[in-house]
């Protein structure tokens, strides 16, 4: 019924099978084996995140400013939070975004994406789903090809839910 | 590989010289991360979609790396300005080296 | 139809006429003086079915293949079976009353269960007793696949007077199927200014259904050039779910046309002079589509089944088993579709659509197939799929999926996916999706 959203169709088929097996063997089996769960954690603090940014930022300091972010305040759904976000500066061939960079901070693995634009889209607005472990500040970082440095930065409150991660 | 098609909308195929021309795109992934058990409680194998890239002809528009913090079935939305008439070309990788291609004529009015 | 009807009503009656003995041996505690109707057939155990919709179709025809020897009865009140889903598409004539209305004496002959056209008015669950308005039917076990009601005293109280005028004046259009006529007329005959449209809080029917309406709406008054305005009174803080979806639709397709009110949780609806009070301010309306609050089916509280609170209050939706779909206080009683309860503190309620309710009858059959014959019973979990249509030219859909799996707090988890980039291709899948359920329980 849902292999339509796969191309991994046999794949799918045979994940489900698993899940099905592990509901299936919740009664029989002990509690250990029945987890469909998963080893991620969260980061402890944003030192991760922070090192992304300094290494993304290579020495020069952001402006929070120059970014639209439009994030919601609050993730009802966790496995696929939408994110848009804009240089709202006029690009030109002169002053391009080069490189933009999403980081979900307390995510294990906190760096959510990264974009590389050429000067020819005349343009840089991305929009995305990411899926959020739990509540946590998401950072957007954009390159200018003037050397800046962009920043936005906005907390998202994540409701109870499977992110699916 | 894929039975299913990416899913594709154009704000305007036909765009005027130096309009906005918005893109939304997105492909059915299981976008497994590597951290998750299954039922024997074994971590289930990574396969995750880690390229895209767009072009319009042969020059490349934007290239996006998503990580494990992209949702399932990856959606991208991107803003490009209509400069010239030509084939927007899609791809999208995956690390099993899986390729999805769309295409889209674009064409100035 | 009426023949028909009849016909199907009279045959089980005039069978209890040539056997009075058995009738009685069958009923040997009743004391309301009503006549048992229905004989048992076969050996195997007798399964009753209230409520022929999805759930109850389906469960009806899985029930009988899975145990081929079991007397199955499905009680529906309605003389045809009218799809719920894909209703939205039909105001908008993406398909015709015949794609929505079926004929349900096809897949009983087919599939070798009984029908019986007749409304549930009670139960006496110490005697497995089901009282219609035909008679009554004892069972072994029992399918309460009820659906929905329009919880209208959450509005007007006691004042019946007032939910009836609202019921009549501004259907909600959420059960089958008089309503569904009455509103596509309405749209139709709509000479312009504001329509209301109140969505339920959660948890509702179909949760993404509302939103579609109001798009297929909003389609057909600006393909007809109709000076209307849609106000969406929506209890929650945003749109949801395929809420990036919808919210492109409503900007894109219908900016003149589509409101969207936020947090507009209800205060008082006065439907006379056409006035709703809300927390997100008031508004005047020349026509609406007033969907009160949704709660289980009426039988579900004729069964003594609906959850309590922590305050004793009730809650609404079955005391049920989360996994096994049971009755918490009566085993041989199994809840199907809308009218089942919470199933997980971490999403709340399964949404209450057709695919989850013929997944779960299909569970439940199976489940109670592994119970007659005396095997371990394998709890299982459904998937869900919705498909909804936002612009009828170019026709595009979006979409939405939720998966589900038991993590290791033992609780069940669920993972929605929003499908929304609106495209043609999804609306093509949702003709192969309801064809292939169609083909499921229909015949």
């Amino acid at each position: 019924m849902t292999s339509w959203l796969d191309p991994f169709a046999g794949l799918v088929l045979s994940r489900r099978g698993v899940l099905l097996g592990a509901a299936a063997s919740a009664a029989l089996l002990p509690w250990a084996a029945v987890a469909q769960d998963t080893t991620a954690k969260p980061q402890p603090d944003t030192a991760e995140a922070d090192r992304i940014a300094a290494e993304f930022a290579g020495g020069t300091a952001p402006v929070a400013s120059g970014i639209g972010l439009d994030l919601p305040v609050l993730g009802d759904n966790p496995a696929a939070v939408p994110l848009r976000a804009k240089v709202t500066e006029p690009l030109s061939e002169a002053v391009w975004c080069e490189e933009m960079i999403v980081i979900a901070e307390l995510n294990p693995q906190p760096l959510a994406c990264r974009f590389s634009f050429t000067p020819d889209i005349g343009s840089a607005e991305i929009g995305i789903r990411l899926r959020l472990i739990q509540t946590m500040p998401v950072r957007v970082m954009a390159r200018m090809s003037d050397g800046r440095i962009l920043m936005a930065r906005q907390d998202i409150t994540v409701t109870a839910g499977g992110c699916g991660m | 590989m894929t039975t299913t098609p990416p899913r594709i909308w154009m704000s305007n195929e036909t765009p005027q010289q130096g309009e906005i021309v918005r893109v939304r795109t997105q492909v059915a992934h299981v976008m497994e991360s590597g951290f998750r058990l299954d039922a024997a409680g074994q971590i289930m194998p990574r396969q995750m979609m880690t390229r895209f890239e767009a072009r319009l002809d042969d020059a490349l528009l934007l290239t996006w790396l998503p990580e494990i913090g992209i949702a399932q079935n990856p959606y991208l939305e991107f803003t490009f300005k209509a400069q010239a008439s030509g084939l927007l070309r899609l791809l999208w990788v995956d690390d099993s080296g899986t390729e999805i291609r769309a295409e889209r004529q674009v064409t100035l009015a | 139809m009426i023949t028909r009807r009849n016909l199907l009503i009279s045959a089980p009656v005039a069978a209890g006429l040539l056997l009075p003995g058995a009738q009685l041996l069958a009923a040997p505690g009743l004391v309301t003086g009503e006549t048992r109707i229905m004989p048992r057939q076969g050996k195997g155990p007798r399964v009753v079915i209230c409520g022929g919709g999805w759930g109850g179709m389906t469960a009806a025809r899985h029930v009988k293949e899975q145990i081929p020897d079991a007397d199955v009865i499905l009680i529906e009140r309605n003389p045809v079976f009218w799809s719920c889903p894909m209703s939205n598409k039909w105001l908008i004539d993406v398909v015709d009353t015949d794609f929505l209305l079926h004929d349900m004496l096809a897949p009983a002959r087919a599939y070798g269960y009984r029908l019986l056209n007749a409304e549930v008015t009670g139960f006496e669950r110490d005697k497995k007793l089901v009282r219609t308005s035909q008679g009554g039917i004892d069972y072994d076990y029992l399918i309460l696949s009820g659906g929905i009601r329009n919880a209208y005293d959450a509005w007007f109280g006691e004042d019946q007077a007032s939910a009836e005028y609202t019921r009549q004046h501004f259907p909600s259009a959420y059960i089958p199927n008089a309503e569904h006529v009455a509103l596509k007329r309405k749209m139709q005959e709509f000479k312009g200014g504001t329509i209301v449209m109140t969505l339920p809080p959660p948890p509702h029917r179909c949760p993404p259904s509302p939103y579609e309406r109001a798009c297929v709406m909003a389609w057909h008054f600006k393909t007809n050039k109709i000076p209307a305005k849609i106000i969406i009174l929506d209890p929650k803080p945003k749109i949801g779910p395929i809420g990036e979806g919808y919210r492109a639709a409503f900007e894109e397709l219908y900016p003149d046309i589509i409101t969207h009110v936020p947090n507009a949780k209800i205060k008082e609806v006065d439907p006379y002079n056409k006035r709703i009070m809300t927390e997100a301010g008031d508004f005047d309306f020349d026509d609406a589509v007033l969907m009160p609050p949704h709660q289980a089916a009426d039988m579900v509280w004729w069964a003594d089944l609906i959850g309590k609170d922590a305050e004793g209050r009730p809650t609404g939706w079955a005391d049920m088993d989360a996994r096994m779909y049971t009755a918490n206080s009566d085993e041989n009683v199994f809840i199907v579709g809308d009218s089942m309860g919470m199933i997980s503190d971490q999403f709340g309620h399964y949404p209450k659509s057709g695919h989850v309710a013929n997944a779960i009858a299909h569970i439940v059959a199976r489940n109670l197939a592994q119970r007659v014959s005396g095997q371990e019973v394998v709890p299982e979990l459904p998937d869900n799929l919705c498909y909804m249509l936002v612009n009828g030219d170019p026709r595009e859909a979006i979409a939405v999926q939720f998966t589900y799996a038991l993590a290791q707090d033992g609780k069940v988890h669920q993972t929605q996916i929003d499908i929304d980039v609106r495209t043609p291709d999804l609306l093509a899948e949702d003709f192969v999706w309801i064809e292939g359920k169609f083909n499921d329980f229909l015949a």
